[in-house]
């Protein structure tokens, strides 16, 4: 990832698309990357796990983490961190809540041919940690 | 009754029907069963366990007023041959003549006088106190009260932010009344908390829903002639209020002993024998005074009721040197534990405010004194006793991971389990390896490990199963450390409907994910599949309702009971696979078709062209049952396998299951639907069929056991239908019937499944389940969406090069 480029603030889906404590997919380019809406707030990984290509939106989410629905490989939400397996780490972007929608900060590059890439971006761990987010709406006890 | 006397026994009237004078009388009567006591009881009510007393202020507990906190049945007086005066008062007490004086008018004379007569609660001197809807928190009247008055109060106030307030609030909160906490000092439970810990138990009772008001003094309650209706602090500020809880502290019970001419201080003053100042009394719990110290807490009561009971029979045990005062915040969203003194010249804390975990030791001359536990209390027994023997410590840091470290394994047989009961890890052992004991229920009754205040009790647990061989219990999942029949109980007694409230009440609340559908199964099937259904916990297979394949498509299996389908399905399913583009169609092995590489999207329009139910090939349920051309055409067939088959289907359907269930039912012993290899099979003999379960074809391969052998299918239905409910009750999340089978023996199963009782019993629950699974073939979900993107895509989103404007 050589090629310059810069980071874009992208309005994903409205808040009420994605299921309390559930995922979704949203295909950003020729990325598909996995919104989740947890009790810390909303969070965006790609959605692509790193051991087998499960479609981690469709995971278990829980204590902070997703867990594939493939081979449960799981992933930290809040910075793409692998937990507990060495398959490696996914992209985690900062989120941002507002007007009941869900922007995310994606690197866009351009390869040099006119087309547009979506990023993942450096490694997880240089990832920041995404900005606190409004709680999206009280947990029901 | 003078035998006793003529024996040569003492009489020994105990004055207090609390857990200390219940204690006592239990230690007496193991020492010397022969000795003969009188128990007078204030209260109208046996003695019960107060410590747990919130538990009345929740709900209105459906055993009677003490709901099951009284400590000793009827008959456990009238067997140990103590005579107990309900609501009865003592007058007045003449040491020197050996007898009292009841308020019953009646003269009663003893060898040896006990006073546990424990303590009121402490009413701070101010105004409004004898208003309506102002309550102390002390006894069941109190709870009665206080749930009476909650139930339509719109502010309740809980003045005192001890222990006994926060669990008073608690209570208030089950009643859905709002509640607010005044306290006097700057940090709650100030008694047992340092600043650290205190700070973060704070926003975890907000959190709850509860407030908190520090550093408040109440000058006044405020009131009409209807009752209480505010708060008046001293700086003139005010809270409205229409219910007022006072939980300030208590205050020793001595006026008896004023009478009787005993020395008294705060409390009735005792010596290392636990006797007063004159030689026939003792005194012990919440009224007695050792060195200084009046212990409001129930560890001690039971410690003290030993050498009181030592005293009373002339034995030379040890004496009462004092008790290491020690809490448990039974509030059952946070776990604490607070040890000893916590404010000491040294130590060491390790804090993480994110995962709410405090840790602290502390220190005086580098001996440890005290600790603090909040959020993780693994290590409390170690800690315990190492505060109990003063350990001295270099590095108090490194014994703080040591502690968190170390587990039930790693206590000495010497190390105290049970506080209240006094039983030591050995005793547990004993009783698993020596005495053959192996359910937790039977260990606690022989040791009485656990029966007191209850706290001790999961660690009673892991003991039982360790000293049983297994080195750690079967966890439902490692995040939690419980079992299934843990889990399976507190679901039960709290009445949980949802797994979010089963995460809730798990201590602190983790939930690594993984082990949510196991949690989702237990709470649909303990409710009878009347359960709160939350999608969340559910595989990603179960909330689309269609196997997810490795590409990330899925695959979709109609139910086609028996095997048997016709022309019309047929063409409707080959229609769906063209308009759709079905990658593969795929005869199982089960005898069904499996459409393959379904887009998500296109599930609810796949389901609705085919217009045939689920046939749960995605879901751990009932799967298919299959069969054999059975008589109709075969001309070896001794039973109608087709027919049999496809009831069996249409019964079962939709049922869920721990793991999955496939079935089969072969028409003659050459046994063509392989029936003896499924989890449930029925093969026709002559003059009958036999039923097998726990057979396997798949990773383990195993020849299922016959569980009986019946004459008619109607009975071949019963018996296989009874042992699916039986399994669905017992097994383990994801422990197929093969494993079941050989974990619980061929024995046990056929007592379950054919015993009368037992049978007709999980036949009652089998039709409850089935009542409402029936109700719900899941892919009508086309119509209704549980949400209303569950099955579609979001919108992409297109990006252009990065400097383009593009959107």
């Amino acid at each position: 990832m050589s090629a310059v480029g810069s980071i874009e603030q992208l309005r994903l889906c409205a808040e009420e698309d994605v299921p309390l404590h559930e995922g979704k997919v949203v295909r950003v380019g020729d990325r598909p990357l996995a919104v989740f809406n947890t009790e810390d707030g909303f969070r965006v990984i790609d959605n692509t796990c790193t051991h087998m290509g499960g479609a981690l939106a469709d995971g278990l989410v829980g204590d902070a983490t997703v867990a594939c629905p493939l081979h449960d490989r799981r992933f930290d939400l809040a910075t793409g961190r692998a937990v507990g397996h060495d398959c490696g780490a996914v992209a985690a972007y900062p989120v941002e809540v507002r007007d009941n929608a869900i922007y995310a900060s994606i690197p866009i590059f351009d390869p040099g041919d006119g087309e547009a890439t979506v990023g993942g971006g450096a490694a997880s761990d240089e990832v920041t940690p995404p900005a606190e987010t409004e709680r999206a709406q009280s947990a029901e006890a | 009754m003078d035998l006793a006397n003529e024996t040569g026994s003492r009489h020994v009237v105990v004055v207090g029907g609390g857990i200390a004078g219940q204690a006592l009388c239990e230690t007496l009567k193991e020492r010397d069963d022969g000795v003969r006591i009188t128990l007078i009881c204030a209260e109208p009510h046996l003695p019960y366990d107060r410590v747990n007393l919130s538990e009345l202020l929740a709900e209105v507990p459906p055993e009677g007023p003490l709901g099951t906190l009284q400590l000793r049945p009827e008959e456990w007086y009238e067997d140990n041959s103590v005579e107990v005066r309900l609501a009865t008062r003592v007058t007045s007490v003449d040491p020197q003549s050996a007898s009292l004086e009841l308020d019953s008018g009646e003269h009663l004379e003893f060898d040896r006088l006990v006073l546990a007569t424990g303590s009121q609660p402490l009413v701070p001197p101010i105004e409004g106190t004898g208003l309506d809807r102002v309550h102390t928190y002390r006894g069941p009247e109190d709870c009665e009260a206080i749930r009476a008055d909650a139930a339509h109060a719109e502010q309740a106030v809980v003045i005192g932010g001890g222990l006994l307030g926060l669990e008073a609030a608690r209570g208030i909160q089950a009643q859905r009344c709002p509640v607010t906490v005044v306290h006097l000092m700057d940090r709650l439970m100030e008694r047992q908390l340092d600043g650290g810990s205190a700070k973060m138990l704070l926003p975890a009772m907000q959190e709850l829903g509860m407030e908190v008001e520090l550093e408040r003094r109440t000058e006044a309650i405020t009131g009409n002639g209807d009752g209480a209706t505010g708060l008046r602090y001293d700086d003139g500020e005010t809270l409205d209020t229409d219910l007022v809880v006072i939980s300030v502290g208590i205050r020793p019970e001595v006026a008896l002993a004023g009478l009787a001419g005993l020395d008294v201080d705060r409390g009735v003053m005792v010596d290392d024998r636990m006797q007063t100042s004159a030689p026939n009394v003792v005194a012990l719990g919440e009224c007695a005074e050792h060195r200084g110290t009046v212990y409001g807490l129930v560890a001690p009561i039971y410690e003290q009721a030993r050498v009181a009971a030592d005293t009373l029979l002339e034995i030379d045990g040890p004496d009462y040197t004092g008790s290491i005062p020690w809490a448990k915040l039974k509030v059952a969203e946070i776990d604490l534990v607070s040890i000893g003194d916590v404010n000491g010249d040294s130590g060491a804390t390790s804090s993480d405010a994110a995962a709410r975990d405090y840790r602290k030791l502390s220190l005086r001359d580098g001996r440890l004194t005290g600790a603090i536990l909040l959020g993780n209390t693994r290590g409390t027994e170690a800690l315990l006793e190492a505060v109990r023997s003063e350990e001295e410590i270099a590095d108090p840091l490194a014994r703080l991971a040591e502690a968190a470290d170390s587990g039930p394994e790693d206590m000495l047989d010497t190390a105290q389990v049970c506080d209240c009961n006094g039983v030591c890890k050995g005793d547990i052992v004993n009783a698993v390896t020596e005495d053959g004991l192996s359910s937790n229920q039977e260990v606690m009754r022989v040791t009485r490990a656990g029966t007191g205040c209850g706290s001790c009790k999961p660690l009673v647990k892991e003991l039982v199963s360790i000293a049983g061989g297994g080195s750690e219990p079967a966890y439902l999942c490692p995040c939690k450390k419980q079992t299934r029949e843990d889990l399976a109980q507190m679901i039960i007694e709290a009445g949980h409907e949802a797994v979010s409230e089963v995460s809730g009440a798990c201590g602190t609340g983790r939930q690594c994910g993984l082990c949510k559908p196991a949690l989702a199964y237990l709470v649909s099937e303990i409710n009878d599949n009347r359960h709160r259904e939350e999608r969340s916990a559910r595989h990603v297979n179960d909330r689309v309702h269609a196997n997810v394949q490795n590409d990330g498509t899925f695959s979709v299996v109609p139910r086609m009971r028996g095997g048997v389908t016709n022309s019309d399905q047929l063409r409707r399913i080959a229609d769906a696979a063209d308009k759709y583009d079905v990658g593969m169609i795929k005869v199982t092995g089960g005898q069904r078709i499996d459409l393959l590489g379904i887009k998500r999207e296109d599930l609810p329009k796949v389901w609705e062209d085919i217009g045939m139910p689920s046939g749960h090939a995605y879901a751990k349920a009932v799967r298919q049952v299959k069969s054999c051309v059975g008589t109709d055409f075969c001309r070896f067939g001794l039973g109608d396998s087709i027919k049999l088959g496809v009831e069996l289907e249409d019964e079962w359907e939709g049922l869920h299951t721990p793991a999955k269930v496939k079935s089969g039912v072969s028409g003659c012993p050459r046994n063509c639907a392989e029936a003896t290899t499924k989890d449930i099979g029925i093969v026709a003999i002559e003059g009958g069929w036999q039923v097998y379960v726990g057979g396997a074809a798949g990773g383990t391969v195993r020849k299922g056991d016959v569980v009986a052998t019946v004459e008619t299918p109607e009975e071949a239905k019963r018996v296989a239908t009874t042992f699916l409910q039986h399994y669905r009750e017992n097994a383990s999340f994801k422990e197929r019937t093969y494993d079941f089978v050989e974990r619980v023996g061929l024995e046990e199963i056929q007592r379950e499944v054919l015993g009368q009782k037992s049978g007709a019993r999980l036949m009652e629950r089998y039709r409850l389940a089935k009542t409402a699974a029936a109700a719900l073939d899941p892919w009508l979900e086309r119509h209704d969406p549980h949400h209303p993107k569950q099955f579609e895509q979001l919108e992409p989103v297109t990006v252009g090069p990065p400097a383009g404007a593009a959107k």
